[in-house]
């Protein structure tokens, strides 16, 4: 009986010494996002960016690894271990080291927003798993195919092509499929969509047995060579896209849906601001929320709760994209931003008309701004027409200023309105 | 070096080689969206550089089986063969491109063979220096970084020039230098044998 080659021979150790680095390169670069501490689904979601490498070293360790097979067709043949026995003695390093740089990812994302107490998304994880099991055995097919010159290069190109080109399509079931846009999950008011996860994990574990059952035929662990091509792994395949693409069909480009409110906290006297319990990890900033909102002039309609989300304002209230660890400053812009609204209005009017709404509006936001936060200094970024004429504002006496902010708001809500001008 | 070129499959390379070249001279000027880390979104990878990516790995399974399993006292020889027949198979490719390149200035012909010759290149140098049988993991890793990390914002890396737009004798330059240096590592050090599995 063969022995089974030890682990220190194995040529995924050899891959492991530049994926390293290679995921901390990766993970510097995708760092753009704001991070959201204390969400470990956010965390989670987002190293799902990461794949690529984990994916990549799973792949290309299986491929070489189904290529030494490969060189023993006839032993296996004859071999009187069991097929699974070998195959996940050949398959397992590879597996291992690819859950082994993810979990790396994990921690290098984890590493900037820690912190929280939220669950464990057991499903995002149960995806990811599934999905390196997917790259590992287009790895091993590939290896069992052809020869390892061609396909250790080629297992690393099918891996990083399956996972960037479904994302860069516009058809978006595949993306679904190939499971990178789990990345997109989630805000604190979002949760990950269970069709997302249900089509990226389904997919993945009925293409990783078509992959694998036609590898064992290939490598002749099944006895005759060349029949394992057709049947089995072919229908495997065949139900594998087929659900996949059936329980991806109803998503849209994202692989999120709205969490239930049910799992707000709110608190407050007059104003109920509510925020999800992650948002509280590093601090209750509820009190300060409120009495920022309760800075604004009555007269603008001041909102019975304060919802975190990242939508537009509701009937329920006024929505605010609250971040832990964001400042003064950063909370009353985001307020501000809730209580105009981010849908731009529309109007069928002269160009000049719509620059100078534009420009209303940008000035209302920083009036707003600095009427919830005082202290905190005035908001940057703001175009030089606008800044003058939010200078311009502050310098009338408090009703005028009142007035101006009324009009200014009525104006950006309703086309017939004419935006004021400073002196108005 | 007739016996090389009958028994591993370079015949077969040569006609696979043209067809890329035509590819990546005919869609010369397309990219295909890849996600970029560094970039802007899905700023795509160029056809000719993935046209050349496949060409390079194509001569990798014929070069690593054309050298000798041992070294021996005919390494030199070896290493002037394998730098023949090498020749040999990129030859018409290398006369397509210029034919294509004088007739239509305009075309993605030298860019290809420019390419192609930056990529023969780093598979040569994986070849001599780590590993023959593994040799086109250099370049499927090199285009692999290009793609994720090539570029930062609008602006391509200068160690990704295939992603960036120079000017077609700048790539040719660039890439048969580095052609003739990886050449020259060859017939001076052969291919490096000892790899796993």
């Amino acid at each position: 009986m063969r022995v089974p080659v030890p682990l220190r021979r194995r040529p995924v150790l050899v891959l492991l010494l530049p994926a390293v680095p290679l995921l901390i390169l990766v993970s510097q670069a995708s760092r753009t996002s704001d991070p959201l501490p204390g969400s470990w689904t956010w965390t989670v979601a987002h190293s799902v960016l990461l794949l690529i490498v984990p994916a990549a070293v799973a792949s290309t360790g299986a491929a070489l690894e189904a290529s030494r097979l490969r060189t023993r067709r006839a032993e296996n043949v004859v071999n009187t271990r069991s097929p699974t026995i070998v195959l996940l003695s050949a398959i397992w390093p590879s597996y291992a080291a690819g859950l082994l740089l993810q979990t790396g990812a994990i921690g290098l994302v984890a590493a900037t927003a820690w912190g929280g107490s939220s669950a464990v998304p057991a499903g995002l994880l149960g995806a990811i798993a599934a999905l390196l099991a997917f790259h590992l055995a287009a790895g091993f097919l590939l290896g069992s195919l052809l020869r390892p010159v061609h396909a250790a290069p080629l297992a690393l190109a099918f891996s990083y092509c399956w996972l960037g080109f479904t994302g860069a399509v516009d058809w978006f079931a595949p993306r679904h499929l190939a499971g990178l846009v789990l990345e997109s999950c989630c805000f604190y008011d979002e949760q990950p969509h269970g069709l997302a996860i249900a089509a990226a994990a389904a997919f993945s574990l009925f293409a990783t047995s078509a992959f694998l059952s036609a590898s064992a035929g290939l490598l002749g662990l099944l006895g005759e060579p060349r029949a394992a091509l057709l049947g089995l792994p072919s229908l495997l395949l065949v139900l594998a896209v087929s659900l996949g693409l059936l329980l991806a069909r109803p998503l849209g480009s994202t692989a999120t849906q709205p969490r239930d409110t049910a799992g707000l906290d709110c608190s407050g006297t007059r104003i109920a601001v509510c925020l999800y319990p992650e948002q509280l990890a590093s601090g209750d900033p509820r009190q300060r929320i409120e009495a920022m909102v309760l800075r604004l002039p009555a007269a603008l309609g001041l909102p019975a709760r304060v919802l975190a989300s990242r939508g537009p304002a509701t009937a329920e209230g006024l929505t605010l994209r609250y971040v832990p660890g964001m400042t003064d400053l950063q909370i009353a812009a985001a307020l501000a931003s809730g209580v105009q609204g981010d849908q731009l209005l529309q109007c069928s009017e002269p160009t000049a008309r719509t620059i100078a709404r534009e420009q209303v509006g940008d000035a209302l936001r920083g009036w707003l701004t600095q009427r919830m936060a005082p202290s905190a200094g005035g908001e940057s970024g703001m175009e030089p027409t606008a800044a003058a004429l939010l200078a311009a504002v502050l310098r009338l006496p408090d009703d005028g200023q009142l007035r101006w902010a009324s009009a200014a708001s009525a104006s950006l809500r309703d086309c017939a309105i004419v935006p004021p001008d400073r002196l108005s | 070096m007739s016996f090389a070129l009958r028994a591993h499959g370079f015949r077969r390379a040569v006609l696979i080689q043209l067809v890329l070249a035509a590819l990546g001279v005919s869609v010369g000027g397309m990219t295909l969206p890849f996600p970029s880390l560094g970039g802007t979104g899905t700023a795509g990878l160029p056809v000719p550089v993935l046209t050349a990516l496949a060409g390079s790995i194509v001569l990798a399974g014929p070069s690593a089986a054309a050298w000798p399993a041992a070294r021996t006292n005919g390494v030199r020889s070896a290493s002037a063969t394998l730098i023949a027949v090498l020749g040999l198979t990129i030859g018409p490719t290398a006369l397509l491109c210029g034919a294509v390149a004088l007739l239509l200035p305009g075309a993605a012909a030298a860019d290809h063979l420019g390419v192609l010759a930056w990529m023969l290149a780093l598979q040569l140098a994986v070849g001599t220096w780590i590993s023959a049988r593994h040799q086109a993991m250099g370049p499927a890793v090199y285009v692999l970084l290009c793609a994720l990390l090539g570029r930062s914002g609008s602006v391509v890396q200068p160690w990704a020039w295939p992603l960036a737009d120079v000017p077609s004798e700048w790539a040719l330059v660039f890439g048969l230098t580095a052609l003739a240096l990886a050449l020259a590592c060859l017939a001076r050090f052969g291919l490096h044998l000892a790899s796993t599995p």
